[in-house]
């Protein structure tokens, strides 16, 4: 051919504009957000510094500030991933079990809230957590409370809205290994003798854990990163990592520091990610195929 | 007193029987097919044996006890799903080994008699393996053994050939006969493969529509078939409508169309409407006309190896012959011939009386 030089290369050119996208739109920003991390903020005249230091991070490494803060993060993430685990797969098994009409109906109803605005579903959780909410006035009605009581600005209430916003990941995860499970190991199981119990905790849940694990990783890494929910129920008072270089981007206007902090964020995620699915992968590749 | 014992065990979905009203006796050491075509509730027969499925009414007794509504882990029957259903997650000893632990058995008995019945389907060299790096027909074998380590006193085989070639299935077909035979466990398998049935069984249970159709051993269920449905089901078979026109001893005369022919067969009348089978290995060809023959043309013939099958337009119609092939030049197609026949393969059911 006369135009676009040698057939072999066409590829390249029909995946250049997406490459292009890519490069623009996340390359450039990420690199001068760790470009950004490296320079120094003047507190006296409130200018960004173009030197080269390491200062924010020793700050981020040593300020125990910031081991609260990233330390809330990541046991907030952990427990979330737990919750979610511990209601998604059971969820999606009864799920998978339902017949249609249920079926379709329940699935519509666990996946519902993806379909709204996670603001608008975390300013309804604020509705139901406050003091003056459903929760508060209705254990008081109940009688096991006398006082009102708030969950908001609480590690619990941020870790309901989360779990609440993360679970039909979770479940969907789930879902897909339990669409290659054959019922008939269940039928299997039992017929020699097992328990339904033990079916469960024996031939089910081990099949369907390579889901619970891809899972575990979707709500992980969403988690870490959350802003909009725990900015509305953790508020200042209950900072989490995204909230912290939110606040020093916009408020104290140090960006460098607030850049530092997204790129250990950013670090941290990538290396409990690939590392957890290394182990993943290691215990189960040689079973499923 | 059969050790097996199906008493008018009736099951029903919604509107749908699957299951009508079935009684079967079935001996210690036997081993029974259910026959049918797909949805004829051979499998959910299985099922309420194994106590997957409860049964609307009637009984199910084993050994003398009542097992109708007995938990399935209860039972202790070795069933063989036509999926395998082999635990994934698990090495071939590990699925072999796990009715063992439900059991209790301690470890050392366990881990003899996962190896012996290894030995038994011959897998004991790949012991470690994981199921997805396994053949069809070796999972096939883990699912055998594990259903059989438990020694159980019955067999289920819920169309356990049906995932494999053809080559393979005769050689485990056998395999499986030999095996079954050595052990003397009772066996209930479920097909709808009638040479599947015809070669393993003692007796086979020809179903359709929820009901056993005809009960027998294989030999009498192709030689002496009680209702076309069966006739036509077991084995292949020329059909023709007929109409009885003297009775005899054991059978009658009948005329199909112009031709007047003599067969075998039984609750016959003078005048009644009846199905005429003629299977195709029991017609013979030939170029020259004898007494009992009919003249036909060929119209198409195959070659199968063995023998040919020949398909001949003749007075009664289209029929199918088999000729063994017995290294005499074969006939071509619109070669002039003349079928013959004796009596007694000639099979006489008649109509609308036990229906199939």
């Amino acid at each position: 051919m006369a135009e676009g030089g040698s057939p072999g290369s066409r590829p390249y050119w029909l995946s250049a504009p997406g490459l292009v996208l890519f490069a623009t739109l996340l390359g450039v920003p990420l690199f001068t957000t760790l470009m950004l991390s490296f320079y120094s903020f003047d507190y006296a005249t409130g200018g960004i510094q173009t030197d080269f230091t390491p200062a924010n991070y020793l700050e981020i490494f040593q300020d125990s500030y910031f081991h609260l803060i990233f330390g809330r993060t990541f046991g907030v993430a952990l427990l979330v991933t737990l919750i979610c685990a511990l209601i998604g797969a059971p969820e999606a098994y009864i799920l998978a079990r339902m017949r249609n009409p249920w079926k379709s109906l329940f699935l519509l109803v666990i996946l519902g809230p993806l379909l709204i605005s996670v603001i608008v579903r975390t300013l309804g959780w604020a509705l139901l957590l406050g003091s003056k909410g459903a929760i508060s006035e209705g254990l008081q009605m109940l009688g096991i409370i006398s006082d009102p009581i708030s969950l908001m600005f609480t590690t619990t209430g941020m870790v309901i809205a989360l779990v609440h916003v993360l679970v039909p990941f979770m479940v969907l995860s789930v879902w897909a290994s339990l669409q290659k499970l054959d019922l008939q190991t269940e039928d299997a199981a039992l017929t020699l003798g097992a328990s339904r119990f033990t079916v469960l905790r024996r031939v089910v849940l081990p099949q369907i854990m390579p889901g619970i694990l891809s899972g575990s990783l979707i709500v992980f890494a969403l988690t870490a990163s959350a802003f909009a929910t725990p900015s509305i129920i953790g508020g200042r008072r209950l900072k989490v990592v995204a909230t912290t270089a939110y606040d020093e981007y916009l408020s104290t206007l140090n960006w460098p520091l607030g850049a530092a902090i997204a790129v250990v964020l950013l670090v941290a995620n990538v290396i409990a990610i690939t590392s957890y699915n290394r182990m993943v992968e290691r215990r189960y590749a040689k079973i499923f195929e | 007193m059969s050790f097996v014992r199906l008493e008018n065990v009736t099951k029903r979905f919604d509107r749908f029987t699957a299951v009508d009203d079935l009684s079967l006796s079935i001996e210690k050491g036997e081993f029974v097919s259910l026959l049918g075509p797909s949805g004829c509730g051979k499998t959910t027969t299985l099922q309420m044996i194994a106590g997957l499925q409860d049964p609307t009414a009637g009984r199910i007794h084993l050994d003398g006890e009542d097992i109708t509504h007995k938990k399935p882990n209860q039972r202790g029957l070795g069933i063989v799903f036509q999926s395998y259903a082999l635990f994934p997650h698990m090495t071939v000893e590990e699925n072999v080994s796990f009715g063992l632990e439900m059991r209790r058995v301690d470890r050392g008995e366990r881990e003899q008699r996962v190896r012996r019945s290894l030995e038994q389907v011959q897998l004991d060299s790949l012991a470690k393996r994981y199921p997805k790096d396994l053949s069809g027909g070796q999972r096939q074998r883990v699912a055998l053994a594990r259903a059989l380590v438990i020694q159980p006193p019955v067999l289920l085989l819920d169309e356990p050939l049906s995932n494999l070639d053809a080559k393979l299935r005769e050689d485990m077909q056998l395999e499986l006969r030999v095996l079954q035979q050595q052990l003397g466990v009772t066996t209930i398998l479920v097909t709808h493969d009638q040479a599947e049935a015809l070669s393993m069984s003692d007796r086979i249970v020809v179903m359709n529509e929820g009901r056993a159709v005809q009960i027998d051993a294989p030999l009498t269920m192709y030689e002496r078939p009680e209702t076309a449905f069966v006739s036509n089901f077991v084995g292949k078979t020329n059909l023709l409508q007929g109409v009885v026109t003297a009775v005899e001893e054991d059978g009658a005369t009948v005329r199909v169309g112009e031709q007047s022919l003599s067969g075998e067969g039984r609750g016959l009348s003078d005048g009644a409407a009846v199905t005429v089978s003629l299977r195709p290995e029991k017609l013979r060809l030939s170029a020259q006309a004898e007494d009992q023959s009919i003249p036909g043309q060929v119209s198409a013939g195959i070659f199968l190896g063995n023998h040919w099958l020949y398909q001949i337009d003749s007075a009664l119609g289209t029929l199918l012959v088999s000729e063994a092939n017995r290294g005499t030049p074969p006939f071509a197609r619109g070669d002039p011939v003349h079928i013959h026949w004796v009596r007694e393969g000639v099979r006489l059911m008649p109509e609308g009386a036990p229906r199939g």
